[in-house]
């Protein structure tokens, strides 16, 4: 019955320009179409040092999906994502170098990050802006700090070595193979969250981010929601955390700092905050753009000459550019430019 | 009995007596309109009502429970749903995900089938679609459906606001000041949008309005405050025809 009267109640509302509309799904799906496709056939391609950074695209992208959910959809912010990805990273590493094997490994990464996530919902349910992102950002000193002094278990500040992801007697060591095994966590999670905004968790943490007294009239339970806004954005970190150690080989504490958070907020506010679109644009820019000056740069300068704070400066400049100009990031910036080739070819 | 019992309902900000031994009833299906002049208490007693405020004495019983000991959250589900004078909407999202708020307290599935948008989810969001199709379809809305709210005139936001207090289906709607902000036309058609709500969904109305006209209009009974008191109950027609009611009107003017 819904399909007929979701048709017929849609039909006055996009009337107008219908032809954009269309346009755009269509143009949007093909563009997704040759995203993947060209992700699909990459690594015969090739197999050196754009794989390692794409499959860096795939972690990032699936940590944003986790802080689009909190920060983008239920407005708390979090400078303590870093942490996350550590005790996901660490959990896993632990649980492999023990003899348990990928898959509990993967499995512990995510059980102890989601319950690390809840532990710091309680006191962030009592704040919220400044004092949040502070608390939070304490909590990321914490763990790194825990990690660097845990040395039973973390190594320490020598860090530790991770050991290649075993299944059954099979071995995902290559990078192709961490490379493939991201990017379907990648689709896995990018599914999960444009599940979440389509069913009734996801609706409520979009309301209390708008208006709390409202959302609370309307039977929200404004504390379970932001703890599942905090429990599943802490569980897509520990999930990342878990295969940046293995696309890495080796976790030390001095990856996983204040400077990560930074770059997981930055990201998803240049991708374009609140939409899932936005994290992916916002993990390519934060992976890709840096190489791309630096080569850019190095046009000019006839050398390999690395330039010293080009990242954070590059970073700072774009965010500052962003928020003037472009408040809702890449990814209005994209759907602006694909309405008007949409409109542009109906013509 | 009645459906919403208030008893003895008295709220202190300070020294001030906002709310003072207050104390009336609704029965089901009956339109109750709040009235007084500003400061007289009449929101003051919804935001308690509605436990945004403590009440610091009195009762407050809705279909035989006592709602001074819950939360806010909690009321839509026993029935109870309001709007707010100033417009409380979801503003970063549109007329459909607003309305379909308010179907979030008819939620039967758990996150996991959710995240996986199991058959059972996608069968509760086409009901909850075919519930906000229909208040739409009530509410004249359907041309706004998929537009931001920032995008709204003011009008169409109080209608949306109202779309997604009926989709809570509740049994009692309270309405703070249904025709503020609106034109003389736009009053005299929520006047009639009141009645038609009362007759189609089976619900009580409590509303506080300043328009005489439309007081008169669509309410059953009338209760007239000052100064946090009651000051008269009764037919429209008695309240209109009651002089402690008439002087503190005129009174008013100079306070």
């Amino acid at each position: 019955m819904s399909r007929k009267s979701d048709a017929a109640a849609a039909g006055p509302a996009r009337s107008g320009p219908r032809t954009t509309i269309a346009g755009l799904l269509g143009w949007q799906r093909w563009l997704g179409m040759v995203a993947l496709i060209a992700l699909a056939v990459l690594p015969w391609l090739h197999s050196g040092y754009w794989l390692s950074q794409l499959t860096f695209v795939a972690i990032y992208a699936i940590a944003g999906f986790g802080l689009q959910i909190l920060l983008g959809f239920a407005g708390q912010v979090s400078l303590g994502q870093a942490a996350f990805l550590a005790s996901g990273a660490y959990a896993c590493a632990y649980v492999e170098r023990i003899g348990l094997g990928a898959p509990l490994g993967f499995l512990a990464a995510i059980a102890v990050a989601t319950a690390l996530g809840l532990l710091v919902a309680l006191p962030a349910l009592r704040m919220s802006g400044l004092y949040l992102a502070i608390a939070t950002m304490s909590f990321g000193f914490i763990v790194e700090e825990v990690a660097s002094r845990w040395t039973s278990v973390t190594g320490g500040n020598a860090g530790i070595t991770v050991p290649a992801i075993r299944i059954g007697g099979m071995s995902l060591g290559q990078p192709w193979q961490i490379y493939y095994l991201s990017w379907a966590f990648f689709l896995v999670v990018f599914l999960l969250s444009a599940n979440l905004l389509r069913t009734p968790a996801g609706r409520a943490m979009v309301a209390i981010r708008d208006s709390e007294i409202a959302a609370r009239s309307s039977g929200i339970r404004v504390s379970r929601i932001k703890g599942v806004a905090f429990g599943l954005s802490a569980a897509f970190a520990g999930l990342a955390g878990a295969l940046y150690g293995h696309a890495l080989g080796f976790i030390s504490p001095d990856q996983f700092t204040i400077a990560m958070s930074l770059d997981l907020l930055v990201m998803i506010l240049i991708g374009g905050l609140g939409t899932l679109r936005g994290v992916i644009f916002g993990s390519v820019f934060l992976v890709v753009s840096p190489e791309l000056f630096q080569q850019l740069i190095g046009l000019f300068t006839a050398g390999n000459t690395e330039v010293a704070g080009l990242r954070p400066f590059l970073f700072g400049f774009s965010l500052i550019f962003v928020l003037l100009f472009q408040p809702n990031g890449i990814d209005a910036l994209v759907t602006r430019a694909g309405e008007w080739l949409a409109t542009a070819r109906s013509r | 009995m009645a459906l919403l019992d208030v008893h003895d309902l008295s709220v202190q900000f300070g020294g001030l007596k906002a709310v003072d031994g207050v104390s009336f009833s609704v029965n089901d299906n009956e339109i109750l309109a709040i009235i007084g002049p500003n400061g007289a208490g009449k929101t003051t007693i919804f935001n308690m009502i509605s436990r945004i405020y403590m009440p610091s004495r009195g009762s407050i019983t809705f279909s035989g429970r006592e709602l001074t000991s819950l939360r806010s959250d909690e009321l839509p589900r026993l029935g109870l749903a309001r709007t707010f004078q100033n417009i409380e909407l979801f503003a970063g999202t549109t007329v459909l995900s607003n309305i379909l708020l308010g179907c979030h307290v008819h939620r039967r599935t758990g996150l996991v089938s959710e995240l996986l948008f199991l058959p059972v989810a996608r069968r509760q969001e086409s009901a909850f679609r075919a519930q906000v199709d229909e208040l739409v379809e009530f509410l004249d809305l359907a041309t706004y459906l998929h537009a931001e709210i920032t995008s709204l005139p003011y009008g169409v936001r109080k209608a949306v606001e109202l779309a997604r207090a009926l989709a809570i289906r509740p049994k009692l709607l309270l309405l703070d000041e249904p025709s503020s902000g609106l034109n003389v036309d736009e009053t005299r058609r929520v006047g009639e949008l009141i009645g038609r709500i009362r007759d189609r969904y089976r619900t009580a109305i409590v509303m506080v309005e300043h328009d005489m006209s439309l007081v008169n209009r669509v309410s059953d009974r009338v209760l007239a405050l000052d100064a946090g008191r009651v000051m008269a109950e009764g037919s429209p027609e008695e309240i209109r025809n009651n002089d402690a009611v008439k002087s503190a009107y005129l009174g008013a003017a100079d306070a």
